[in-house]
Parts: C-alpha cells; structure tokens; sequence
C-alpha cells in the first residue's frame, strides 16, 4: 500500500484539501449521488450501494494513511458499530421506547440495524481520516509568522483543532483504556454476578448506567488531561508573538 | 475559569464538543416509528451549559450532536443543530455560567435543556418537517403519529442528559 500513497494531507491550498474531503464525504450528509442508485423495494441492492461507498471509503483512507493506521481507525469503528448493533437489538424489545413497531418488526429490524451498521464503518474511519488530514502543528508554525486583526481567532482555531484531533486519539485507545480501569463490567468471569439477584433486570440496568458514567467520566479525564499542554503551547505562540511586536 | 473567553476556554469547549458529537455517534438506538434515535450526546451539552455558560452551550450544542447526525441521519443536522443549540444556550442562560453554584438553580436549568430538547424534536417531527417535506422530499421522515411515537424516547434521553450532566457538572464545578 506503501507504494501507491496517496498524500492528501500535503494538498495545498487548504481550501481544496477541504473541497475533495467534502466532495467524497458528501454521501453521509446529503444522501448524495448514492441515493440515484438506490430503491425503495430492495433492502439488498440499497445495503450494497452502502457497503460499495464504504469500500471506496476504506481503499481511498488506506492509501493515504498505511494499512496500519487504517487498521486503527477501523478498530474504533467496529467497535462503535457493533456496540450499536447490541443496544439496538436489546431496546427494540422495551415497549417504552418503540411503542409502535412495524408488521414486519425482524424485517424492519435488521434492515435499519445493517443500514446504520455499513454507514457507520464506512463514515467513522473517514471522518477520523479527515480531521487528522489537517496538520495543527504546520498550522500553529504558519501562525507565528502571521499577523493582523484575526490572528488571536488563528490561534484560536488552531486549538480547538489540535483538541479534536486528540479527542479521536483518545477514542481509539479508550476502549483498551475503559475495559482496565472497568473490569467488573465487561470481562465474561464476572458476568454471571447479575443473575445472581431475583431482581436480575434491576441488576442490567445499574450495569448499563455504571457502564455509561464510567465511560463518559474515562472519556472526559483522558481528554481533559492534555488540554493544559495544548493552551501553554498557544500561549507561548501569542507570547512570542508580542514580544516581536515590542 | 475566567469570564473572557481563553485559550483554556476554547479547548474546553471544542473537546466538549467533539464529546457530543461522539457521545451522540457511539450510543445510539434507532427509533423505528419515527425514523430518529436515542442517544446519550445531551450529557455532554448540558454540561457545557451548566459548567461554561450560555455561549460554549450553544457552541457544543450546535455543532457536537449535527455532526454526528451526518452519520445516517444527514436529514436531522438542522432541528438538531437548532434544537441543541437552543438547549444548551438556555441552560447556560437559566444555569448562570460557571460563578452560580447553586445546585436548585443549575438542576432548573438543566431541566428546561432536557425539555427544550423533548418539546423541540415534536415540533419539528410533528410539524415543521412534514410541511417542509411537502417541498423537499428529503425532509420527509416524519409525521404527527412519528412525533408521538418518539416523545418517551426523548423523554428518556432528556432524563439521562439531565441526570448525567448534573453527575459530571458536579465534580467538575470546582475546576474553574
């Protein structure tokens, strides 16, 4: 794969960059030309236009990041894609929350769950690969020889870029991250501790809310945990900047 | 945190924001009679609301959970961008930004977000998009009988955010 690289990332101007990213992103936000080649009567032929665009996805983020990094983002969109899959099944059989099913409920069912599926494994790994397209230390080493009325918005900008690309960082490592500092709730050996109570349903339920705190509480700190470096690193940017002014 | 906006502020807030868009993304259920989903992304505007104030709300609310509504369901990036735009932008505004710490005050806010959000959606679902789907057929998902199909979904969604979002508001409100 190493051979036929592609380099996008180094695509000047940046506006363009953004053009081509838009255009072959264009399908998940608009429906876009992939909805020309789809029908409403067949669930199949629909699910493969997807699956085709996802693989067009895949080939066109490989060739431009390696195989390896592509294996990463995959990792992370899998794992998003399946964990939806899981919940999808289990919350189809709370009436609450889908008081009106369709006739057809397993029909419908698997056709929305294998549509979300394919999308999502198609779109997770390119939205991944578009936000690390752009360079935010290239960025941050034009800025230091720029001035004028928007460069405190610059420096700005070139943060909450440098944070989002940490973000999809952390994603990819919180799963790993997530399951060691969790053990209790997710390894098989301790699965069998909620059928131990009567009231096993309660049990599923305190699970499923210490597994969502949990998550989001690991997703925060790991995030949060670099931002002091991220601002110091600008700061010192603004810092040097007016002292070449003085 | 300092009243004016800071570089410490704008990373706050653009990680808040890439959390909404995954928390949204991530956890996410499909609702069958309205073609929508349940998801978790009010947590993390909600926080945004109570913890930063009006602006970062609106910012994280706006952006987070549109984007991630471009991921199967490109036909909700406006309400959404509206909706949770207005949600997290009044629980900024009702809340009182990062100085009032008054717990009565910041779980009122945060449960005029979760029913800004409930009562959003039904709006747009039960009225604004049928009447747009009419001209667009792109915006032509849902119907009145979809919108009320959807209310304990949302209803649900909006008791987590406001339960999640007061959880982490909480430890979080002493870092300033």
């Amino acid at each position: 794969m190493a051979n036929y690289q592609l380099k996008l990332s180094e695509v000047k101007p940046t506006w363009f960059k953004l053009l081509i990213l838009i255009f072959i992103g264009l399908p998940p936000f608009t429906g876009w030309p992939l909805s020309r080649f789809m029908s409403g009567n067949y669930a199949v032929h629909n699910i493969s236009v997807w699956t085709a665009y996802g693989v067009f996805i895949w080939l066109f983020t490989g060739l431009n990041v390696g195989g390896k990094q592509l294996l990463k983002y995959l990792s992370v969109a899998f794992t998003a894609s399946l964990l939806i899959l899981m919940l999808t099944g289990v919350f189809s059989h709370i009436p609450f929350l889908n008081p009106e099913k369709p006739a057809d409920e397993s029909l419908a069912l698997s056709y929305t769950s294998a549509m979300t599926f394919v999308i999502m494994i198609a779109v997770i790994p390119y939205g991944l690969f578009a936000i690390n397209c752009f360079s935010a230390s290239a960025y941050v080493q034009t800025l230091q020889f720029q001035s004028g009325k928007r460069f405190k918005f610059k420096v700005h900008l070139a943060l909450a870029l440098r944070v989002c690309q940490h973000v999809g960082d952390v994603l990819m490592k919180l799963f790993d991250i997530w399951r060691e500092e969790n053990p209790r709730l997710i390894r098989p050996r301790f699965a069998t501790d909620l059928n131990e109570s009567k009231l096993s349903f309660i049990g599923y339920i305190l699970w499923f809310k210490n597994a969502v705190v949990t998550w989001c509480f690991a997703l925060l700190s790991h995030t949060f945990e670099a931002i002091p470096y991220f601002s110091e690193e600008m700061r010192i940017v603004i810092n040097h900047k007016h002292q070449k002014i003085k | 945190m300092e009243n004016k906006w800071t570089l410490g502020k704008t990373a706050v807030v653009a990680a808040l924001t890439a959390l909404a868009a995954l928390g949204t993304m991530i956890i996410r259920v499909p609702i069958f009679i309205s073609t929508g989903y349940f998801n978790i992304g009010d947590i993390f505007v909600i926080l945004a609301g109570l913890w930063l104030g009006p602006v970062p709300g609106l910012i994280v609310g706006a952006f987070g959970p549109a984007v991630a509504d471009a991921v199967g369901y490109p036909q909700f990036i406006v309400a959404t961008f509206l909706i949770k735009g207005t949600e997290g932008l009044a629980v900024g505004l009702i809340g009182g930004g990062p100085f009032v710490t008054s717990i009565k005050r910041k779980a009122s806010a945060a449960v005029c977000g979760g029913l800004i959000m409930v009562f959003g959606y039904f709006v747009f679902e039960a009225f604004i998009y049928p009447f747009i789907g009419n001209y667009v057929p792109f915006f032509k998902v849902t119907n009145l009988a979809g919108a009320y199909g959807e209310l304990p979904a949302n209803i649900t969604q909006a008791v987590l955010g406001v339960v999640g979002g007061m959880a982490m508001w909480k430890p979080l409100s002493n870092r300033r």
